[in-house]
Formats: C-alpha cells, structure tokens, sequence
C-alpha cells in the first residue's frame, strides 16, 4: 500500500517535470525566437530585439536555458510579465481566487447533479428520468458553452433581468457561470455511475442482500452504490481537467476575471512569461487533483490497490 | 448531416449575398424575406455568413481530425506493435502531453504560433495526437499476440506487412468510430479558439467568431448569436449521433 502510494507520488513528480519541459518546448524552442517575435509585431529595431534577446537570456544555450528554467520554476520564481514587468506569480495570484471560486462552484455541481441524475436514470431504466438524462448528455457534449453561456445571459440577463450578465463579486453573478460549467461536466459523470450502477445491481452479492431481507434502500446505499461510485471518481479528477479549461471559456463568455482571462490576453499580447506561468498553474493543479482522486480511490477501494 | 454538408459545400449557390460585403444602411435588420437570418452590425447577410462559415468550420474541423488521426493512429500502431523500449520512450512522451487539459494545450501551442485559424487547427489537432495514440496502442496490443499474427510473422510477412495487412484491419473500427467524435470535439474546440480570439480573425465569417461578434449585440439583434450557435450545435450533435451509430453498427465497447 504504502509502496504504491510511493510509486503514485513520484509519478506525480514526474508528471509535473514533464509539464514543465513539454511548456519549455513549446513555448521556448518552438517559435524559434520569442523575442523577435514579441518586438517585431510593435516594429522594434534590429539591435533592441538583440538586447532584449540578451536580457531574456536567449542568447545562451538551450541546454543551459532549460536548466536556467528548472531551477526558477523550483524556486517559484516565475519570472516578470514583459508589459507591466510585475512578478508572474502575483498576477497570477491575484486572479487564483475568482477561478478557484468558479472551480469549486462548478465541480459541487458536477458531482450533485451527475450522482442524482446518474442514480435516477440506473434505478429507474428505460422510464422518461432515464431517457432526458441521456438526452441532456448528449445535448451537453454537442453544446459549446460559449453558445450555452450567451443563451443563459440572453434568457437571465436581457429578457428576464433576474441576473447580472457579467462580472464577478458576488454570489448572483457567480449562479450562470457555475451552473453552465457544472451542468456541462455533470453529463459524463450522469451516464458513468449509471452504467457503474446498472452492473453493480445485477451483481451476486446483491441478490445475496436481498434475499437476506434487505430493505431495498440499504442495498442500494450499502452494497450497491458503494461499489458503482468508486470507480467514477476517477473521472471526477479528469472531469476536473475539462473544467480547468472550460473555465477559461466561461470566463470568457461572462467576461468574469481570473486565470482564464490572464492565459488569452496574455496569448493575444505574446507575453510568454504570463502564458507560460499561467499554463503551469493551471496544468499542476490538474495533475495535483488527479493524484489526490487516485490516493483516495486507493484508500476506499481495495480493488484499486492491485493494479 | 448531409444536408450540412452539401449545404456548406455548395454554398456559393447556397448564399445569396457575398459573406463579407457591407451594407451600413442595412445594419441589424431582423429576419425577413430578403434576408432569412437578418443582418449584422455592418450589414452583412447572416444567412451567407453562415453558410461560409460552417464550410470554413467544417474543412478546419476535419483537417484538426485528420491532423490527430493518422500520427495519433501511426504512434499508436509503432508503440504498440514495436514494444520494449520505443514503446516506453513514446508512451512516457505521451503521458506528459496527457497531463494537460485538451484545450489548455490547444492553447499553449497557439501562443506559440501565434492566434489564427491555421494556428487554432494545427493546435486542437495535435492537442489530440498522444489520446489517440493512447487508444490506438491499447487496441493494438490487443490482437498483437493473437495466434495470426505469430502465424504469419512464421511463414515471413516483413514487419511491415503484418502491420498494415494484418494488424491495421482490426485498429481501424476503433479509429473510425473515435475519429467521428473527434470531428466533434475539433469542431467544439476550434469554434472556442475563435470565439476567445484565437482563432478566426474578422472579417472571416467563422461560427465560433460570429458568436464572438455577436456578444455585445445581444440585446439589440439576438438572432445574429443564434444562427451560428444553433449551426455548432446541431453539426456537432449530428457529428455525435453518426459517431454512436458506427459504434454500435460495429459492435465496439470504445470510452472516449
């Protein structure tokens, strides 16, 4: 137990590693020269482009770069946005808490929704709880959300004036952003623990509690959902993944600040230190999650231990 | 599903006016006869904006596809087929590329090559290429020891030939089921590049763009949103649909 829980955590380390030289590739030696390209476009002379080269540290090595680049990145040190020449790691910081306010909202109810949808639809096979719920999942992979986000703004904001259309600061104008965002994640969750669940009540040991006596409700809880439910944590922690990055849309659509934002002004102002430190935030948390999913699962679930 | 495709292919016939031809004084008209789906901010025919742009969205789409499918599927065949230690050295690159979310690699490789439609298709299909491979290797391992396989590399078959006559026949009904999908999730994906300005730049008319486009209108001319929303959807549903059906016309168990 221990000894995987080792192995998991240095696959982590790795993950994380891999990240970090996978954002170096494409983000330093894919474009050949960043400096050129960030001055060339606001039409700066030959010899500032070499001096800014110079400062950025492009004229060494990639060997040396790159180890240059592991070694900050170890200290936390981020570097400096080349526009407002502030820390990466407070600007990013400042926007964390909006995203992560977002995230949590969304992912609450991702699992709420996924699970009651998903329970209904397996206790209740064939009937019309059975059939919307596959209908809504799959409406909502064929749905983008910047066209679901508009919908909700159009009906809340402009017809019905329940909502305020964009922003944040509050919990009303956190309702249209969360729900879009856990509704769209909730689908896949909703078919898994049905299917999870639909196998599980055909199980033995299910006809074993029944004949006991059982209440039903028991079986369900104790014996039935237990089993069925593990295994869809793990697509919690991938389903975490889609969010991160439909957060950048949602925020997008509803013109809320945080994380998102910072990553596509940042691309549409080549400021590589932000893309790249924002990148790295919002890929390690993925990786964080989903090492902390697989240790749970390992906990509760001893079928998970062996492999 | 047809009716998208031969609409948007035949969309010179389909569109009465030039999708990028502006008319000031004919701004925000409402749906009418002469303009079905109304007009824009600049005048512009929705309808003939539309239809460009789901040709546009849908040649991206398929090239963002293609772009996932045969290096993602090749990788994959290698990897699976070669074993030891390429198939190590492939699968650990792979493994790094899968710890990002899709889009948020998409992104990355935009910023690298800076936002365009060209760009936001290379991106969203190579962001594919490592789940493919992923998929690919795992079908492929499945049949690589089956008895055949050791029956024709004993009577001589190169390498070469196991791989495409024997082993790429069994691949090819979980790459045309996942590739259908991808199609969706590569039109999904582009049509959210565009839409955060990453992608499709104006005037083109891309879906994902005219929703972008059509933002700051909502309140004035609605119907400017819905067309090009209700055309990504009903494409990638359709896209989606066709996809099921080929999984359960082949009998396939396949989680994307």
């Amino acid at each position: 137990m221990l000894i995987l829980i080792a192995r998991r955590l240095v696959g982590a380390i790795f993950a994380l590693w891999g990240i970090a030289t996978l954002v170096f590739v494409l983000l330093r030696v894919l474009p050949g020269d960043p400096a050129r390209t960030i001055l060339a476009a606001s039409g700066a002379s030959e010899t500032a482009i070499t001096q800014a080269r110079q400062q950025m540290g492009l004229d060494e090595a990639l060997p040396i770069q790159y180890s240059r680049y592991l070694w900050n990145l170890a200290r936390g040190d981020l570097g400096r946005s080349l526009f407002s020449n502030r820390p990466v790691l407070l600007t990013l910081a400042e926007q964390l808490p909006s995203t992560f306010e977002l995230a949590v909202a969304a992912l609450t109810i991702t699992i709420v929704l996924g699970l009651g949808l998903g329970v209904l639809a397996a206790l209740y096979v064939g009937s019309w709880v059975d059939r919307v719920t596959v209908g809504i999942a799959v409406l909502g992979v064929s749905t983008p959300l910047f066209w679901s986000g508009l919908l909700l703004i159009w009906l809340f904001s402009l017809a019905l004036r329940w909502l305020p259309a964009s922003g944040a600061g509050s919990w009303r104008h956190l309702i249209m952003p969360a729900t879009l965002l856990g509704f769209v994640g909730a689908a896949p969750l909703a078919r898994l623990i049905r299917s999870n669940l639909l196998t599980a009540l055909q199980a033995d040991y299910i006809t074993v509690a029944r004949s006991k006596g059982l209440p039903e409700a028991l079986v369900l809880l104790r014996h039935a959902l237990r089993n069925a439910l593990l295994p869809s944590l793990n697509l919690i922690g991938l389903q975490a993944g889609f969010l991160l990055g439909g957060a950048v849309v949602t925020e997008t659509v509803f013109a809320r600040p945080g994380l998102g934002r910072v990553v596509v002004d940042a691309i549409l102002w080549k400021d590589l230190p932000v893309v790249q430190g924002a990148v790295l935030l919002v890929a390690s948390t993925y990786v964080v999650i989903n090492l902390g999913v697989d240790l749970i699962a390992m906990v509760l679930d001893p079928r998970q231990r062996e492999s | 599903m047809c009716l998208i495709l031969f609409g948007t292919a035949a969309a010179s016939f389909v569109a009465p006016y030039d999708p990028l031809t502006t008319a000031p004084t004919r701004q925000f008209l409402p749906p009418a006869i002469d303009h079905p789906l109304g007009t824009d901010l600049l005048g512009r025919d929705v309808w003939s904006r539309l239809v460009w742009g789901g040709r546009l969205s849908l040649i991206a789409g398929i090239i963002a596809t293609g772009l996932a499918v045969i290096p993602g599927s090749l990788l994959g065949l290698l990897a699976g087929y070669l074993g030891g230690r390429v198939d190590s050295l492939l699968m650990r690159i792979v493994d790094m590329a899968l710890a990002f979310p899709t889009l948020l690699l998409a992104l990355t490789i935009v910023s690298a090559l800076g936002a365009g439609l060209t760009s936001a298709t290379l991106a969203v299909g190579c962001a594919s290429v490592p789940r493919f491979a992923r998929i690919v290797r795992a079908a492929t391992l499945s049949v690589r020891y089956a008895p055949f396989i050791e029956a024709a590399r004993t009577i001589g078959c190169s390498p070469g030939r196991i791989l495409l006559r024997h082993i790429a026949p069994f691949v090819a009904d979980t790459v045309v089921v996942l590739g259908s999908l991808e199609l969706g999730y590569a039109l999904l994906n582009i049509g959210a590049l565009s839409f955060l300005g990453l992608g499709a730049q104006p005037p083109v008319p891309e879906w994902g763009l005219m929703l972008t486009e059509s933002r700051a209108y909502l309140s004035v001319a609605p119907w400017i949103a819905a067309a090009p929303g209700c055309a990504i959807t009903l494409t990638v549903l359709a896209v989606n649909l066709l996809g099921d059906a080929l999984r359960d016309a082949l009998g396939l168990q396949v989680h994307s």
